[in-house]
């Protein structure tokens, strides 16, 4: 039951950060003034930390080994995209990040649920 | 237009100096807030120079791609070329500047006289901070780091409200600085800040850390580490009260000054002779 609830609050938290972040690259990043878009940053920023946190909790409740492997890693990812993340290529890594967080929630629909 | 200056006395037709203190400015700063410090350092008889830091200056895009050891070789670079040129080499610094001048202390304990470190930042807990600064490491250490420049905001680190109207107008025009700190260049920050914590050990050259109680960027906490885990027999720690982050602006400006000349005159060469001769009389 806990890993049930834990695998649904995790696929809307996945649903809920690339809406924010496809959001984020159309429309907030055009506003000049930083002093509007800080609390929309702020809040990907929470959605970001909801999303390893729920990634890490399913992972500890998963019994299946390799799947708890694999949860690690998209828990990671957020933090291993940022890692090797450039400037210039900030635009590439964001489309990396919106499929890793995509597709971890099709591993958790398909694989587990 | 180039913000960098040197005030070098025989370029006036004066007797040349031997002693020269280099100075590096702030996060998104840029030598023009040195430019007070410097001119009263120089009329004190010091060579005092200024650049630009990578990553500031005419080319705003370049703080997005600078790396924290692009600061650090200018600075070593600079400080290279000023000991092949004077006798006394003394460093100082505010905010970012202030961590260069540490490191700088640290890769050259024997060659750097002294160091004057101002606003050290060392964290970010300043009391400025916005709500979501629990959020910060995260933003930091994702994609979000390249989403998000922090507005510079009120109080501007200025406590002295005329000199922050003055301040705020320049800032709108660009003329003294950026307007807003990307989160590129906090995150280099926070990795050079990290850098050297873990050195400050090797750090035994003599140190003068002031900083207000007041930061609104950076609290206290990042002096006291300074301070408390060097190994520099001489050191000293002063603590404002009525001054935000830009002490060398603020409401104790001129107490600042002094008390850094005082520092730099107790440590030259000179001095120290002089120190000398009298305990051999």
């Amino acid at each position: 039951m806990l890993l049930r609830i834990s695998e649904y609050i995790f696929i809307i938290i996945s649903l809920l950060l690339v809406l924010s972040l496809i959001i984020n690259k159309t429309y907030i990043c055009h506003i000049k003034d930083n002093m509007k878009k800080s609390d929309y940053v702020a809040g990907i920023a929470l959605l970001f930390a909801l999303y390893v946190l729920s990634a890490l909790i399913t992972a500890i409740l998963i019994p299946n080994i390799y799947c708890k492997i694999v949860m690690i890693l998209f828990a990671l990812s957020p933090f291993i995209i940022g890692k090797m993340a450039t400037y210039e290529k900030e635009k590439i890594y964001t489309v990396f990040q919106i499929l890793s967080i995509l597709a971890s929630g099709i591993f958790v629909l398909y694989f587990i649920l | 237009m180039s913000l960098d200056f040197e005030l070098r006395h025989e370029d006036k037709g004066e007797q040349r100096s031997r002693k020269a203190v280099l100075l590096f400015h702030g996060l998104t700063g840029s030598p023009f807030e040195l430019k007070k410090y410097g001119q009263f350092l120089y009329n004190n008889g010091y060579d005092v120079y200024a650049d630009c830091l990578p990553g500031h200056g005419d080319k705003v895009r370049e703080i997005y791609t600078v790396k924290y050891t692009d600061w650090l070789d200018f600075a070593y670079k600079k400080f290279e070329e000023l000991n092949e040129e004077y006798e006394d080499v003394f460093v100082s610094g505010l905010c970012l500047g202030a961590v260069l001048a540490i490191a700088v202390g640290i890769k050259y304990p024997d060659k750097v006289k002294g160091i004057v470190s101002l606003s050290t930042t060392l964290y970010l807990d300043g009391w400025r901070l916005p709500w979501y600064k629990v959020l910060i490491p995260v933003g930091l250490s994702t994609l979000i780091r390249f989403y998000y420049n922090y507005p510079e905001c009120e109080p501007h680190g200025i406590k002295n409200e005329r000199t922050r109207s003055i301040v705020k107008k320049l800032l709108a025009k660009g003329d003294v600085g950026m307007n807003d700190f990307p989160m590129t260049g906090i995150y280099e920050l926070l990795k050079l800040s990290k850098i050297v914590r873990k050195n400050l050990k090797e750090l035994s050259t003599p140190i003068l850390l002031i900083h207000s109680e007041e930061d609104d960027l950076t609290s206290t906490k990042s002096a006291e580490t300074v301070f408390n885990n060097i190994s520099s027999s001489d050191k000293e720690k002063i603590i404002l009260n009525d001054s935000y982050h830009m002490v060398l602006y603020d409401n104790e400006k001129e107490f600042v000054f002094n008390k850094a000349l005082e520092f730099f005159d107790a440590r030259c060469s000179q001095a120290l002779k002089n120190e000398e001769d009298v305990v051999c009389c």
